[in-house]
């Protein structure tokens, strides 16, 4: 852990979620939105809250701002914990997924609003709404109404009017969602970039998996209220921890395989058709069960005509994609898997129903319990 | 063959026509049912009275609109201060005023608590708001004043928990008259509030909270602007007819606490003075329209705009 630049002891997260728990409805009976959730987020770390709608991400955000309260559990701001707090006694602010600006009020008002509820004095209110309307580049809309400006803009004056008051983290929940595709890609570097000037800790809450390996320090990823698996984007996507993270976070092939140990007693994936896949590091894995291989399309590469030493596949689709190919195969035993490659020469090559081999990169398969 | 201009033209008039035939029903209930009393009333106003009721046709007279604020006196005619009517006039704003206030104070919290739960038990909440409404006004005033009078309910009830020894005097008060008022006009101020506290977003609530504002601070500076134009719609459906107010306070006043709407009942009644009724009618109509404007444009603009604090 690095230490907390904020006045923390070194080794201090900036939020610690000690094993939060939130049932909601009927005592008992209710959906489970939170299942004794861990996470520890560094200060000054741009953390991404990942899982598909219902996971519990949004639920937790809520949690963090003091909108929810846990059943069981504790939040810890810099070792404080602030479960029980109501928001506006929390130094934490949130850009809300649509905005909330306040209407009949003018960008500026709006910005300075926190600052104005602080009881803080006029000049520096004045000051701070223009700095962060220079940070966010509207510095031209001060006294425009909010219903006057566009969506993007609507989305900075929210990030300003968060930011304005120096929360020690800001909230984003899924605040791009709204966004059409090109301007989502340029506020998703406008993101790193003002997490980068104010060395504020952001928790972004998304479900948009590029999105989140694009933009983040490290990934949390959420399914069922459980936290699955906490790593940088690069581990999450290397060396995803179980079925669901791996077919989550981009795109995979799962191949069923047996378990079995090899002449040197390293663990070895055989898979239908003969093809075995060794592994270092899996002796967890006993003899003779059954595991999940999991393939990314870009850690294989087919060639026409069947060789020996590969996985066997019949062609279904040749998809051109731009920056290569992508074939959708069938293995010898029945289940689909997916090959993306560079496109050097192989225009023609392959065809429906034309047999091929696929050989898989060194050490890119992934094993991976039932 | 007429050209494509005169089809034009031919087409815009029937559109005009067929307009002006649509609301003709409505402009003529309008002209005959409000217009044309109105300046019949009018029309009396300036009379000289009848002796028995009624006007004299055609014989200018402003002695209605004197009658308004002075009384002459039967002895000598000269013109006096008439104390009785200015303190029913007084009390008629005094009491409307009142009652908005009242209803405004007790149908927002209501009103909140309703737009806050959930769609169906919304629904029931306003079902059970109208319920009132379903009984004959003046049976459910008869049923208020059952409950206050010295014999009442409420009395009966204090003494026998030997709270006090001699019943208290609740019926025929102006507080009786207030609390009438602010019962029958309740609904009317909780409805429009209610309509425009169902469109707050309730995230704009989470994030004045989510920025330091207090709970107050969220109520004065998020929820109040967003329910301004149910508070002033509700403001002038109580206001308007409180201060006409007829059936409460002659029911709860009794003849010592009367309102406008009793006094110029009476004009045309027992003291056979039309000319002064229909002074009366105008002058409240004037007074209610000016009130409104002021109001109006007062309120939009606080609304508005919430420069400084």
């Amino acid at each position: 852990m690095i230490a907390a630049s904020d006045g923390g002891r070194v080794g201090d997260s900036a939020v610690e979620i000690r094993a939060l728990s939130k049932t909601f409805g009927v005592h008992g009976t209710g959906v489970v939105a939170l299942d004794n959730a861990s996470i520890s987020i560094r200060a000054n770390e741009f953390f991404t809250l990942l899982g598909p709608s219902g996971c519990g991400k949004t639920t937790l955000l809520r949690m963090i701002a003091g909108f929810e309260y846990p059943d069981a559990g504790q939040i810890l701001l810099y070792g404080e914990d602030i479960a029980m707090l109501p928001p506006f006694k929390r130094p934490i602010n949130t850009v809300f997924q649509s905005y909330a600006l306040f209407p009949h009020k003018s960008v500026a008002e709006n910005v300075g609003f926190g600052l104005k509820m602080q009881h803080r004095p006029k000049a520096e209110i004045d000051a701070r709404v223009t700095d962060m309307l220079r940070l966010v580049r509207l510095e031209e809309l001060r006294d425009r109404r909010t219903s006057q400006i566009s969506g993007g803009q609507q989305q900075r004056v929210a990030l300003a009017r968060a930011l304005a008051p120096s929360p020690k983290v800001l909230l984003l929940d899924e605040p791009l969602s709204a966004l059409d595709y090109k301007l989502r890609k340029e506020m998703q570097i406008e993101l790193k970039r003002m997490q980068h000037e104010t060395g504020i800790t952001f928790i972004f809450v998304t479900h948009d998996q590029e999105e989140a390996l694009t933009m983040s320090d490290r990934i949390a990823v959420m399914d069922k209220g459980r936290v699955l698996q906490i790593g940088t984007p690069r581990e999450i996507y290397g060396r995803p921890a179980d079925r669901f993270v791996a077919g989550f976070i981009g795109e995979t092939n799962f191949v069923p395989c047996e378990i079995a140990r090899d002449g040197a007693g390293r663990v070895v994936a055989r898979l239908n058709g003969g093809f075995t896949v060794g592994f270092e590091d899996a002796a967890t894995f006993a003899d003779r069960t059954t595991a999940i291989l999991s393939i990314r399309p870009e850690h294989a590469r087919a060639v026409p005509g069947l060789q020996g030493g590969t996985l066997h596949a019949t062609v279904e689709t040749v998809i051109f994609i731009g920056t290569g190919i992508q074939l959708h195969t069938r293995l010898n035993d029945g289940s689909s898997f997916m090959v993306r490659q560079p496109d050097f020469d192989s225009e023609g090559q392959f065809a429906t129903g034309q047999p091929v081999s696929i050989a898989i990169n060194d050490g890119a398969a992934r094993l991976l319990r039932n | 063959m007429p050209t494509v201009e005169q089809v034009g033209k031919l087409r815009v008039r029937r559109e005009f026509r067929r307009r002006w035939l649509l609301s003709a029903p409505a402009l003529l209930t309008i002209l005959l049912a409000a217009v044309g009393p109105l300046a019949i009333v009018f029309l009396f106003s300036f009379m000289e009275k009848g002796d028995y009721g009624d006007v004299k046709y055609w014989h200018f007279s402003t002695d209605g609109w004197l009658s308004l604020i002075f009384e002459r006196d039967p002895i000598d005619d000269t013109l006096g201060l008439a104390s009785a009517n200015v303190q029913i006039i007084w009390r008629s704003i005094k009491l409307s005023f009142l009652t908005t206030i009242f209803t405004a104070a007790l149908g927002f919290p209501t009103a909140y608590v309703i737009a806050t739960r959930s769609v169906r038990s919304r629904n029931t909440w306003l079902f059970l708001i109208t319920i009132p409404f379903w009984t004959n006004l003046l049976i459910r005033t008869f049923a208020i004043q059952d409950l206050i009078r010295n014999e009442g309910l409420i009395n009966l009830t204090l003494r026998k928990l030997g709270l006090i020894d001699a019943p208290l005097q609740l019926l025929f008060t102006d507080g009786a008259v207030l609390a009438g008022l602010t019962y029958v006009y309740f609904p009317l101020m909780v409805l429009p509030i209610y309509a425009s506290l169902e469109k707050l977003d309730m995230r704009l609530v989470e994030a004045g909270y989510d920025l330091y504002a207090s709970r107050l601070q969220v109520l004065r500076h998020i929820i109040l602007p967003h329910a301004a134009p149910g508070l002033i719609a509700g403001s002038i459906l109580v206001f308007i007819p409180s201060i006409g107010a007829y059936v409460t306070p002659r029911v709860l006043g009794g003849g010592k606490n009367m309102m406008l709407g009793n006094l110029i009942e009476q004009q045309f009644g027992q003291a056979r003075d039309w000319p002064f009724g229909s002074a009366l009618s105008i002058a409240l109509l004037v007074v209610v329209t000016l009130a409104l404007l002021v109001y109006v444009r007062n309120a939009s603009r606080g609304s508005g705009s919430h420069h400084g604090r």
